[in-house]
């Protein structure tokens, strides 16, 4: 494992027009825009954005993916990996806080806890996308980032690259049996790369 | 650790099976709260109440970004402080993980900690013998300031504390079925969604402290407060008042409990004082004090004063200090004896003074039988204050009782410049004016509800309820009204969002309705049981279909989420459900789904089960061997009328 990293994001501006999306709304009425900016002035608060990341080494033969600290059967991951000698592999969370607020409103207004909802989701890509600008500007060539349970990389995974990265202690994000992270609002991934850093 | 819940566990987990001493070290964030969320103080409170014999901070950033952490803690613990910091955050550098702080840099800050009163210190990630060795250097010169017993009566929840004899506390006394009608029903529903909401509202009303207490006939106690507890404090961060005369199911809240909570209570009868104060010392809390024993209450402050003395003297026999004793002199009613008040009150004055204890009364019994009750016990509540009284168990949303709380703590001058009474008296202008503005001339309860005004709906529904019979205003007004918002979501005219609006105006409307009558106002229709699948823990999509269906008149009972297919059989089977709802989001739980369904249909085949959530689709359905497959909450509206 290399380039270890714990790094913490200044929270991004929720973007409005996408927790809508997420909503499917198509309207436009003014009740329910209030209410989003109301959500993501909320959440906007909680905020806690962190991403732990390494770099580990690459072996790929046929549909296995060695990573030094484990290897995994996937073909897809194989593929997409493909040309790469290197992943930086992370975690990345916008906290607990946003998971609190969802719960708080979901016994007393479903909408407003579905735009909260919404506002996480939005968010924790958001600080992907981030961290990925990141990655990309550090190697000479990444391919896309890849997230376990995507094609046929079991999301059974995760839990190799929480022992790997231990994002209990780095993020204190959990993992449950069945594979879900708690904060819900975090991502795990892998953005192959080659070369050495610029 | 940095989680103070799994602390909790790791800590009784090593107390049960060994009886070596044990340091606890938590990882803080540059925020000084843990990771999830609790502060400091909280964190000391709670594990000084465990019984944690060295108590501090580990890991996460260097020492530079955790003085502030360290000082708080040195500054309310109790037991010796512990400091191991990183060498700083690891970022990378020239293609290396580094810790940017250096071995000089790190002992200086670690060494100035020791000055206020740090006793054990070290190092961790990052760290090498070149930064212990400057610390073994630098700890030559230092003179150990001895850990201090700090005397705080003081509880906590997963997020802060709360002291007591810094101003009064205000303890919400809601969560109690005793003479409410609609708590009582929420508890023989085993309808949290009521329980939350009344914790919710006495926390935005100014409550520091929420009591709960589930006795009552007919449900099993130790479930019911296990549970409500357990909810609770996902919705609500107040610390919480555990009430209760069942030792085992004090025993189980306290263990569920993520805190220190107030034990509510013991008094000086020796079986009560032999059950209580083993759990107080096991699991820590600050114990309410009844001055009653086998005799019964005495009558005069000298002999309330007698039975207080006795308990600190048997506390102390458990290993319990006087610092975790408020004594509750018992308020009578002084419609019956015209002493009484004035009983209480000395009593309140002289246990202050005498055991230096904190104290706590209920409030309201002084009124019992009496007309204005909301007068003359805010008045009381004030005399109390004046003498000494440090915590009060009452309604926060009696605007009587805050409006003396409030004017109490301008008048003494502890709200200092009246800001907090000011704000207090504009915000209750605030909610009168905004009442009024909620409804226009002409409006209707079918406008409001289709308009997803929910404000406007309540109070129109108030109205109506004047000359319209409850079933009428449901079946005529609020489900035609539905209906439209219903359809015109269906042909995707409207979008989900608005037939939430929409949904929300109606069940406050039912909220009104039900308030003024507890039976024969839902909707009548048959019993529908929902759960998100064992290992699912998304419960939105559920959430909404609930709100649907509770809107048209079924009566649901919701399980929550990662919920076992046991549980949803038993469920169904002792509610005679018609109906069982599974939702599931994630591939992963599909398994999960189609035992659930497997099981129900195996032990009640006559019981209908419907599934939905993204991962779902009629095909799967059909293959588990579900009844239906509904793609959302309107279709699965739609479905179950289809079957009635």
């Amino acid at each position: 494992m290399e380039k270890f990293s714990i790094q913490k994001f200044d929270t991004p501006e929720p973007d409005k027009r996408m927790i809508k999306c997420y909503l499917r709304d198509n309207g436009n009425s003014e009740q329910i825009d209030t209410l989003i900016n109301e959500c993501a002035d909320l959440a906007r608060e909680v905020f806690d954005c962190r991403v732990c990341s390494a770099e580990f080494p690459v072996a790929i033969s046929e549909s296995t993916v060695d990573f030094g600290f484990a290897s995994v059967e996937s073909a897809s991951l194989a593929k997409h990996l493909a040309g790469c000698d290197r992943a930086v592999i992370f975690g990345a969370t916008v906290g607990l806080g946003i998971d609190r607020l969802i719960m708080k409103y979901s016994g007393v207004s479903a909408l407003k806890a579905l735009c909260l909802d919404a506002a996480g989701s939005d968010m924790i890509e958001n600080v992907c996308d981030l961290f990925n600008e990141r990655i990309n500007a550090e190697y000479k060539s990444t391919v896309s980032r890849f997230s376990p349970g995507y094609g046929d990389l079991p999301i059974e995974f995760q839990r190799d690259i929480f022992n790997a990265l231990n994002l209990n202690k780095n993020l204190g994000v959990y993992l449950t049996e069945g594979m879900q992270m708690t904060s819900s609002k975090s991502v795990t991934a892998i953005i192959g790369a080659n070369n050495e850093s610029n | 650790m940095n989680d103070g819940y799994e602390t909790k566990a790791a800590l009784l987990a090593v107390k049960e099976n060994c009886s070596l001493p044990v340091f606890v070290t938590n990882a803080y964030n540059d925020d000084e709260r843990l990771l999830t969320g609790a502060s400091p103080e909280a964190m000391v409170a709670m594990l000084e109440g465990l019984g944690a014999d060295a108590i501090g901070l580990n890991c996460s950033y260097g020492p530079d970004k955790l003085m502030g952490v360290i000082r708080r803690i040195s500054a309310v613990a109790s037991v010796p402080v512990i400091f191991k910091p990183n060498a700083g955050i690891p970022c990378v550098r020239d293609g290396k993980t580094v810790y940017d702080i250096s071995p000089d840099t790190f002992a200086q800050y670690v060494l100035e900690a020791v000055d206020s009163g740090v006793n054990i210190i070290g190092g961790c990630c990052g760290t090498s013998p070149e930064y212990i060795e400057k610390l073994r250097n630098g700890i030559e010169n230092k003179t150990r300031i001895d850990e201090t017993e700090k005397n705080l009566t003081v509880v906590s929840s997963y997020s802060h504390s709360v002291v007591f004899g810094e101003r009064p506390l205000i303890i919400g006394e809601r969560l109690n079925p005793t003479g409410k009608k609609l708590i009582k029903q929420a508890l023989l529903d085993k309808n949290s969604d009521y329980l939350l909401k009344e914790g919710r509202s006495q926390q935005e009303a100014g409550a520091d402290i929420l009591d709960v207490n589930c006795g009552m006939p007919g449900i099993d106690e130790r479930e019911m407060l296990t549970d409500t507890v357990y909810k609770l404090q996902a919705v609500c961060d107040l610390p919480l008042q555990i009430d209760t005369s069942d030792f085992s199911a004090m025993e189980s809240a306290l263990r569920i409990y993520n805190g220190k909570p107030v034990i509510n209570s013991v008094n000086g009868k020796q079986e009560v004082m032999e059950n209580v104060f083993p759990l107080a010392k096991k699991y820590g809390g600050v114990i309410v004090a009844l001055t009653l024993d086998e005799s019964g209450i005495p009558e005069t402050p000298e002999g309330r004063l007698e039975i207080a003395l006795r308990i600190l003297e048997t506390a102390k026999e458990y290993g319990i200090g006087k610092k975790d004793i408020i004594f509750d002199p018992l308020t009578l009613t002084v419609g019956t004896d015209s002493t009484a008040a004035q009983v209480t009150l000395e009593s309140v004055r002289l246990i202050t003074e005498k055991t230096g204890c904190n104290t706590v009364l209920g409030v309201s019994n002084v009124s019992f039988g009496l007309p204005g009750r909301g007068v003359i016990n805010s008045a009381f509540f004030i005399l109390a204050m004046q003498c000494g009284l440090s915590s009060a168990i009452i309604n926060p949303l009696s605007p009587e009782m805050m409006g003396a709380y409030r004017s109490y703590l301008a008048l003494r001058g502890i709200d200092k410049s009246c800001l907090d009474y000011i704000s207090y008296v504009k915000s209750r202008e605030g909610e009168q004016t905004a009442q009024t503005a909620k409804t226009q001339e002409g409006d209707t309860l079918e406008k409001a509800v289709i308009e997803g005004r929910k404000e406007a709906a309540a109070l129109i529904t108030k109205e109506l309820l004047k000359e319209i019979a409850p079933l009428d205003i449901i079946s005529e007004k609020i489900i035609p009204s539905l209906d439209i918002v219903g359809k015109n979501f269906e042909s995707k005219k409207a979008f989900l969002p608005e037939l939430l609006l929409s949904a929300e105006a109606a069940k406050s409307s039912f909220e009104v309705i039900k308030e003024n009558y507890t039976s024969g106002a839902g909707g009548g229709r048959f019993t529908v049981i929902l759960a998100t699948v064992k290992g699912d823990i998304h419960d939105i999509g559920k959430n909404i279909v609930k709100l649907l269906l509770e809107n048209y008149g079924y009566k649901v009972i919701d399980l929550g989420k990662d919920v076992p297919a046991e549980d949803v059989l038993k469920a169904a089977k002792e509610n005679s459900a018609r109906v069982v709802g599974l939702s599931a989001l994630m591939t992963t739980t599909l398994p999960s789904m189609e035992e659930t369904v497997a099981l129900v249909k195996k032990e009640l085949p006559d019981c209908i089960v419907v599934v939905g959530g993204a991962v779902l689709t009629a095909e799967y359905a059909e293959k588990i061997h579900a009844d239906a497959y509904c793609s959302d909450a309107m279709e699965t509206v739609r479905y179950l009328e289809e079957i009635e």
